[in-house]
């Protein structure tokens, strides 16, 4: 059911099983499993239904590092959190990703892809998808009749990616929610602090109100802070009371790390040699396997390894891009282009490569809290995004390593403004919105903020869920893995509380 | 479109082959869009240092090497063996990395090296 908690009487008690702050993927996927366990569930979401900017403004706050968007531009705070506008692009983190590996500091989870495997096959139907097929793109060739770049399997390869429709958690999941007897669903209601024993071992309780409402509070056996990349660490931060560093924050690791995706877009142009290149996989989606999909570029495994760089993909992007035909003729000329004056207009005969780079982990790009104050006097959210210059070679390479292979299948020349000066950024430097990393998964508290089931060090009772906890974030797009996280995370509390 | 030509040397030895400017003018006749190629070529040679700078000769010679034309029975090979064996060196100069960056464009070494090379002959 659902409660407005501007109508609790002052000073309400709230008792339950299980707390969950946040209504976004991971906080809907969660409260759904819970569903006729008999486990009493409450979950709490700042906002209501549909945005309102006073709700929306608590989500203010600075980027004082790398420029990006604004933070209340990126996050959406109501019911369904960001899945309110994100893209519906998914693919799960490759075996890789999970790897600790010699050249990316600070790198490796606790667990494998193989331990999320069956979440991932879970959270396909969640998120709208069809059959779980990301690796056999000969399925897909074959259902679309498409052909894919005969692309050197030490270099790039064509993957698989799903398209959500986008589901709307808030929209799709609303009446289940709304319909079930074990959980109560407080809408408005902003959480303002976790409250701890003595020596923050065990969550007492936390304190939540409205905006120009009643405060309230929720006492619960387990906690889950599912609030997303960046707030996430922001109530760690300001639960304070019993040290004054944060929640979690003895090692000073909550709030660092922060990632995002770095994109480049484009971060090449080609101009084609060859009339008639069917690029369709690439840049359009098709209906396959019960769903949607299209294929990007990416590294193959063999070459992260081989030339020890970050994981990457590059989305083929049908270009407006002005290039002058003759010019990329001029080479076309050496590939065996055989007509020099093609019938098509010069837009045409481009492409723009979108690149999305996995940054290194840095622990110097982080979130702290600021002394700007927000709405319920509470300190809002420094964002210093950094990025190092393994992050800048590694963008150069993989771009290099797409003009290469076009070059090499005699397909057309790559432009890049990296290639102009590569000790700098090009002007188009983007972040991906997928914020990461502020209270990372490691298998010590020496290195992160919670451990292997995502339950904070040293604390018995309060869990993380979304993305905050990727200690690396690969070149997939988090939801699904955020989704199949809160699956396993559900099932762990399952066996706790019953 | 490329006109065909096959040359056959008449009563030339190995010692007469045709000259370096010969070479050059065949080998730029594969570009058809020869004031772009020019304008390539000139920006290849302005990054280079004066001590690396090529004339006509050492770029012929690196164009044609580790294809199967000799320099010497070049009069031999037609423009389209030429085009043929420059396609396919080319191609391989991207498969073994041997590239320039252009102002802002990956090309091969080769293709580089013509531009440079008609850039060199038109000053000539």
């Amino acid at each position: 059911m659902f409660i407005d908690a501007k109508d609790l009487p002052s000073e309400h008690l709230i008792e339950c099983d299980l707390c969950i702050i946040g209504a976004g993927a991971a906080g809907i996927t969660m409260a759904r499993e819970f569903i006729g366990t008999g486990i009493r569930v409450v979950l709490l979401e700042s906002g209501g239904f549909r945005m309102d900017e006073k709700t929306q403004s608590l989500y203010r706050g600075k980027n004082v590092g790398i420029p990006s968007f604004n933070l209340d531009v990126n996050r959406l705070r109501y019911f369904g959190g960001t899945t309110n506008h994100w893209a519906g692009h998914c693919r799960p983190l490759a075996p890789i990703d999970f790897e600790k590996k010699a050249w990316v500091p600070h790198s490796g989870w606790p667990i494998t892809r193989k331990d999320l495997d069956p979440y991932y096959i879970k959270a396909q139907p969640i998120l709208g998808l069809g059959e779980y097929k990301y690796e056999d793109l000969d399925y897909f060739t074959t259902q679309t009749g498409l052909p894919t770049l005969q692309l050197d399997e030490n270099r790039l390869k064509t993957a698989v990616y799903n398209q959500s429709p986008p589901t709307r958690f808030g929209k799709v999941y609303r009446k289940e929610i709304k319909r079930a007897q074990n959980i109560e669903a407080y809408l408005n209601a902003n959480v303002l602090e976790l409250e701890t024993n003595g020596n923050a071992t065990e969550i007492t309780g936390l304190k939540a109100a409205c905006i120009n409402g009643p405060e309230f509070s929720v006492k619960a056996k387990q906690y889950v802070l599912a609030t997303g990349g960046m707030e996430n660490a922001r109530l760690l931060l300001l639960s304070n009371r019993a040290n004054p560093k944060g929640l979690g924050n003895d090692k000073d690791l909550v709030g660092r790390f922060f990632m995002d995706h770095v994109l480049l877009r484009p971060g090449l142009d080609v101009s084609y040699s060859q009339l008639g290149l069917n690029l369709e996989l690439y840049n359009r989606k098709h209906r396959a396997a019960g769903g949607r999909m299209f294929t990007v570029l990416a590294a193959t495994e063999k070459l992260l390894r081989r030339e020890k760089i970050n994981n990457f993909r590059i989305h083929l992007v049908a270009s407006g891009a002005m290039y002058k035909l003759p010019f990329g003729g001029v080479f076309s000329d050496i590939d065996g282009f055989q007509d020099a004056n093609p019938p098509v207009k010069a837009r045409n005969n481009s492409i723009a490569f979108h690149l999305v780079l996995e940054p290194v982990p840095n622990p110097d790009s982080r979130i702290t809290l600021s002394n700007d104050r927000d709405l319920f006097k509470q300190r809002k959210i420094d964002v210093n995004w950094q990025l190092s210059d393994a992050d800048l070679n590694n963008a150069y390479r993989a771009l290099e390593l797409a003009a290469l292979e076009f070059g090499r299948l005699g397909l057309g020349r790559g432009y890049g403004e990296i290639f102009k000066n590569k000790k700098v950024w090009p002007g188009n430097l983007e972040a991906g919105r997928h914020h990461c990393g502020t209270t990372r998964m490691t298998d010590s508290d020496n290195s992160g903020v919670v451990d292997k089931q995502c339950k904070l060090f040293n604390t018995e009772n309060l869990y993380i869920a979304g993305s905050s906890v990727f200690p690396t974030i690969g070149y997939a797009n988090p939801t699904i893995t955020i989704v199949a996280l809160a699956l396993r995370l559900s099932e762990h509390l399952k066996g706790k509380l019953s | 479109m490329v006109m065909a030509t096959a040359l056959v040397g008449t009563g030339c030895s190995l010692n007469f082959g045709p000259s370096i400017e010969e070479l050059a003018k065949k080998a730029t006749a594969l570009l058809r869009h020869p004031e772009l190629a020019k304008q390539i070529g000139q920006q290849y040679l302005e990054q280079l240092t004066v001590l690396s700078k090529p004339n006509q000769e050492r770029l012929v010679s690196e164009i044609l090497a580790g294809t199967g034309i000799d320099p010497n029975n070049a009069s031999y090979f037609s423009l389209l063996d030429l085009e043929d064996e420059l396609t396919a060196k080319v191609r391989m100069d991207f498969t073994l990395e041997r590239i320039v960056k252009v102002n802002g464009w990956v090309l091969s070494a080769t293709e580089a090296q013509l531009c440079a090379l008609l850039a060199i002959v038109a000053k000539v």
